[in-house]
């Protein structure tokens, strides 16, 4: 029997049910949920994607773990500044599907390709508002890495992009379609550790790296374009790939790293996702003395919602009354409380985990996996369960630590306005200037 | 101020050193910069400024004849002088960021202090400062007119995306008008949506969906909804169209 052929959008979109039938051998019966939901694609088809980034992270975790395999996906393009990445890349993606790929040094090449139904962008942070609001204006849907963006600015001018167009949106915030975390925020959400006092997120210490010397850059990286809108600096080894996140030129350090997934579903369990807190404190924090890493070492950001509940961001381990805590996010209550990571979930009971939620309790969105979850609202043209504006005010959290932080000062924030409240300074530290050519 | 200055001379010796100036200068301007310390501020503004072009002294070699005077700082510490004022920075530091422009290798830098400068006297000097040399400098001028989004640019941001002679400066002027509400823009975006080159016409048409928007949230429905409508009726990407179509479903 020959294979069924793969429609694109547009021609299955302007076919009628006969021609459907005779091209495909298929009974002129079509069953709707083979169509998909009216004007929306059916499952069947495969999305085509172009992955943007393919550094580290998008080879390894994006490339080879979650979109090669998956069935449902087609990648057809590979980009990256840096030439290495990006034929290691299209050699990936020949050895798993005997396809050759395009390769591109330039993400507008990219999204040129009318084939193309969505990219998945996994550059260093100071990129990912460009590609993504450029995506969206190209009308493909967009998987953007965490921390959403390099400042609030970038990230609600990344929600306005993807409303502008109707872009299906998914933020790499992928604890979110861990049962886990899930579990323990539908108990939160549900009063089960009783009204909520304090949640403390855990990330990790950040050292202060080594010098180098400045040198010139080599062959295979475009070391202008790596930069891009950042201030420019020398090119150094150790500004770049996996260590560009300790330098706030192109990222927020720890705070942006692991501070996105664990203030994420901080943000989730309380309820929170359309809002934040209303005060920052950075004050203790901890910058190397003699870098040349220029993000904080250690901190402790305190933060606080209108409802009163304290938000504890910190680099290290701490003890309580409870025990010792790493990382991970820990939510206490008047009643007990849930610690939870990606390596297990514990109570102050044990049987506040074994309780069963019932039809009339709060019950999140379930997502099993991330990248599934994202190529089901391709097809559903539903929001994600990490939608865009969900990305933009977890990471806000993070932003507004590292400002407070920066500028050695509490402040207090207006999450409606999204603005600080008499503080002209750290107003302008809501974005930044890019370097010509780039503008958001 | 005399530690004020060694510290801004260490930026200049060597990455380590530099690094620990600056973080030392960073805690100065981030501590001036705090609210109810405007006059604190004001004083580390005006060295900063001082700095920012000073000149080696003026000086007769053993013939009697002038020597020439020099920059004391070097580019890069310039550029970090420029980055360390937009802490602090108000209008009487503009002219020493403006004069700062006229060097190749610090003028970005002082662009974008100018750029987050609030002042009315930084609007000028970037209008001022269109008519520089180089296309990817004044690019990087228009788009940060574009970000202040300051009504008293409009006109010269329409003459030069209708005018100028470089093409990239041009389409920057029509991104750049995209983020004012002023209707009377759009029509420098048609113009650039029938350009020649289809990069150009891609950017101007994605430019006027943000134009229709600003219009939309600023209250001028009707030029919205007929900006709305030329795209729908234009060549543009269906992309375009499609945000065409949500944002006259988001008028009704």
């Amino acid at each position: 029997m020959p294979p069924k052929p793969m429609f694109k959008r547009r021609d299955f979109l302007k076919g009628s049910a006969a021609t459907l039938a005779a091209a495909t051998a298929i009974p002129t019966i079509i069953p709707a949920a083979a169509l998909g939901k009216e004007g929306k694609e059916p499952p069947s088809r495969k999305v085509v994607v172009g992955v943007i980034g393919t550094g580290d992270l998008g080879r390894r975790h994006h490339l080879a773990n979650m979109l090669l395999p998956n069935g449902r996906v087609e990648v057809a393009a590979v980009c990256d500044v840096d030439e290495n990445h990006r034929n290691d890349a299209a050699r990936i993606c020949f050895e798993r599907t005997k396809k050759r790929v395009g390769v591109y040094e330039d993400f507008r090449r990219v999204l040129e390709r009318k084939d193309l139904d969505a990219v998945l962008i996994a550059t260093p942070d100071h990129w990912h508002a460009l590609c993504a609001i450029a995506a969206c204006e190209a009308g493909k849907d967009v998987y953007c890495e965490k921390p959403l963006s390099w400042s609030i600015e970038e990230s609600k001018a990344m929600v306005a992009a993807a409303r502008r167009y109707g872009t299906v949106f998914q933020t790499g915030s992928q604890q979110r379609s861990d049962g886990r975390f899930r579990q323990a925020c539908e108990l939160v959400r549900n009063g089960k550790i009783g009204k909520v006092k304090r949640v403390n997120t855990v990330l990790h210490a950040v050292g202060p790296g080594d010098w180098k010397p400045v040198e010139t850059p080599p062959a295979n990286m475009n070391w202008n374009f790596w930069l891009g809108p950042a201030p420019y600096a020398d090119y150094c080894p150790n500004r770049v790939h996996y260590q560009f996140r300790w330098f706030y030129d192109y990222s927020g350090g720890v705070m942006t790293d692991w501070g996105a997934h664990h203030n994420d579903i901080a943000q989730w369990a309380l309820g929170t996702d359309g809002s934040g807190p209303v005060a920052v404190d950075g004050t203790n924090a901890k910058f190397a003395d003699a870098g040349p890493h220029t993000v904080p070492q250690h901190f402790e950001v305190h933060y606080r919602y209108a409802s009163g509940v304290e938000l504890i961001c910190r680099t290290d381990n701490f003890k309580d009354e409870h025990g010792e805590f790493g990382n991970g996010v820990k939510f206490t209550g008047e009643n007990g409380w849930i610690f939870v990571s990606r390596s297990e979930i514990k109570a102050s009971d044990p049987e506040i985990l074994k309780v069963q939620l019932g039809a009339s309790d709060v019950r999140l969105y379930k997502s099993d996996h991330h990248h599934d979850n994202w190529l089901d609202c391709i097809v559903s043209r539903e929001r994600c369960i990490c939608d865009v504006e969900i990305g933009h005010r977890s990471v806000s959290i993070c932003h507004m630590g590292n400002i407070s932080m920066k500028l050695g000062r509490a402040l207090k924030w207006d999450p409606a306005e999204e603005q600080f409240l008499g503080d002209g300074v750290a107003n302008a530290m809501l974005g930044r200037a890019m370097r010509a050519p780039w503008h958001i | 101020m005399s530690e004020f200055k060694e510290l801004i001379q260490e930026l200049g010796k060597g990455q380590e050193a530099a690094y620990k100036a600056n973080k030392e200068l960073l805690a100065v301007v981030t501590e001036a910069s705090e609210p109810g310390k405007a006059g604190h501020a004001r004083e580390v503004a005006r060295a900063l400024a001082a700095e920012l072009n000073a000149l080696t002294p003026a000086r007769k070699d053993d013939k009697g004849k002038d020597v020439p005077q020099t920059l004391v700082y070097s580019a890069a510490v310039r550029r970090r002088i420029a980055q360390l004022l937009c802490y602090v920075a108000g209008a009487e530091e503009v002219p020493a960021l403006a004069a700062a422009m006229n060097d190749m290798d610090v003028r970005e830098a002082a662009r974008m202090a100018l750029e987050v400068n609030l002042s009315p006297e930084a609007t000028k000097a970037l209008l001022k400062a269109t008519e520089a040399v180089g296309p990817a400098f004044r690019v990087g001028i228009v788009n940060a007119l574009g970000r202040r989004k300051p009504a008293e640019a409009v006109t010269q941001l329409q003459e030069l995306a209708m005018n100028d002679p470089e093409p990239e400066v041009r389409i920057a002027a029509v991104e750049a008008l995209s983020n004012i509400p002023e209707a009377g823009s759009d029509s420098s975006f048609a113009q650039a949506a029938k350009s020649e080159c289809p990069c150009t016409r891609s950017r101007a048409n994605k430019a006027r969906v943000r134009l229709a928007e600003t219009l939309r949230l600023a209250g001028h429905k009707e030029a919205a909804a007929k900006i709305y409508r030329a795209i729908q009726n234009s060549d543009a990407d269906a992309a375009q169209k499609k945000a065409a179509e949500l944002g006259l479903k988001a008028l009704a």
